[in-house]
């Protein structure tokens, strides 16, 4: 064997060696390297064909709960007009409906309860006093669909019961801060402390006289047959059970609900009451003026 | 002799080549891995996000149904009282 022949087998010998140097680092290249890559690739693809999936069913939603909207406005219009018909003829009704009411607001509670509100389409009602909100609250429960009402402007007890002058003073000064940002004359009204309240023993009679009065001036006063106690310090769970529990055992058609807008535990019961009272079959309803009253025994 | 110069000439430059494309292919490997890493972060959170609104959004809307059953079976009760006084 001449050099040359020699030469030419090491030159071939060692191509074949670095051809399997190379084949072998590019199979660890793929496995390392471009296997991932692809891998990663096709997650990519997964996860965006599943991002546009969601967004679908979320338009699919959205559009779902417009429908439901506009439905609820559809029934709203039906249930004015069907009311005004049952109350012509005054015809028992025997449905379960639940008003719920909220005392003593606007407060700092009042938006997250009117979200919860806006988040299952319910209308409530809400009897005002003279915060220092009220003007703007007013109109945000006027554009919501929901029923203000009066509660005092004051709520000093000893100052508004201390004559029918002072009440009627009061109120007026309530409503006419109502009309004025809002443009709407409440006609619906509930006694600080409800119609059978001790507290305005102290002048006799008087409650007696305010009601008598308030019914001859074209307003209607409510009082209400549930109390959650959240103004007497009950907790998330004693409102919502003293309030779903009087809901299971009730006998009656309208559940007038007592609740305060302005104590943080009756914002945390709200919903959970609201999707329950629901599955009970209970109807929502604001305060309208075929609304019958809800009054308790007057005891001044 | 001058043969097996050449020879080894092409072998290295073949290598060399190899070499850089091999480097360069890793190189667009590794960006568009680190790219794809984060395109893929941000869209698990962002699916995650999405998940959570669209199973608020069925919550809600199963109750707002549920709201909108009793109204109507109210609406009916009331359309019934009406056609029997009538």
């Amino acid at each position: 064997m001449n050099n040359k022949k020699k030469i030419l087998i090491i030159i071939l010998i060692l191509v074949i060696i670095s051809g399997f140097i190379t084949l072998k680092n590019l199979f660890k290249l793929y496995v390392n390297k471009i296997k991932p890559y692809y891998d990663l690739q096709y997650k990519y693809i997964g996860l965006k064909n599943k991002n546009l999936k969601i967004k679908k069913s979320i338009n699919k939603e959205n559009q779902k709960s417009k429908d439901n909207e506009k439905m609820l406005s559809e029934i709203k219009e039906k249930r004015e007009k069907l009311e005004k018909i049952i109350n012509k003829y005054e015809i028992k009704e025997n449905s379960k409906i639940v008003y719920l009411t909220f005392d003593d607001g606007p407060s700092i509670y009042t938006d997250d309860i009117l979200n919860i509100l806006d988040k299952y389409n319910i209308k409530a009602t809400f009897f005002v006093t003279c915060s220092s909100n009220l003007e703007e609250f007013s109109k945000k429960l006027m554009k919501k669909g929901h029923t203000i009402g009066l509660h005092s402007c004051t709520h000093n007890y000893s100052y508004i019961y201390s004559s029918k002058e002072v009440y009627f003073d009061d109120l007026n000064k309530l409503s006419s801060i109502i009309e004025k940002s809002s443009g709407y004359k409440s006609k619906y009204v509930r006694f600080p402390g409800g119609s059978s309240n001790t507290v305005s023993k102290f002048n006799k009679g008087i409650m007696s006289e305010l009601s008598k009065e308030l019914t001859n001036k074209g307003y209607k006063y409510f009082d209400w047959n549930i109390d959650s106690n959240d103004a007497k310090g009950a907790n998330k769970e004693q409102i919502y059970s003293n309030v779903i529990g009087s809901l299971e055992n009730n006998d009656r058609n309208i559940s007038m609900i007592l609740m305060h807008d302005t104590k943080v535990y009756t914002k945390d019961a709200l919903e959970k009451i609201i999707i329950d009272a629901l599955n009970m079959g209970y109807t929502f309803l604001n305060i309208s003026d075929n609304t019958k009253e809800v009054h308790h025994y007057i005891n001044n | 002799m001058k043969d097996k110069y050449i020879i080894i000439l092409l072998l290295d430059i073949f290598v060399i080549l190899l070499i850089i494309i091999l480097d360069s292919y890793i190189n667009y490997i590794d960006y568009n891995v680190d790219r794809l890493n984060e395109n893929i972060d941000s869209l698990q959170i962002e699916n995650k996000n999405y998940e959570k609104k669209l199973n608020e959004l069925k919550n809600e809307n199963s109750i707002k149904q549920r709201n909108i059953k009793n109204m109507t079976e109210y609406i009916d009760s009331l359309n019934k009282k009406v056609k029997e006084y009538e």
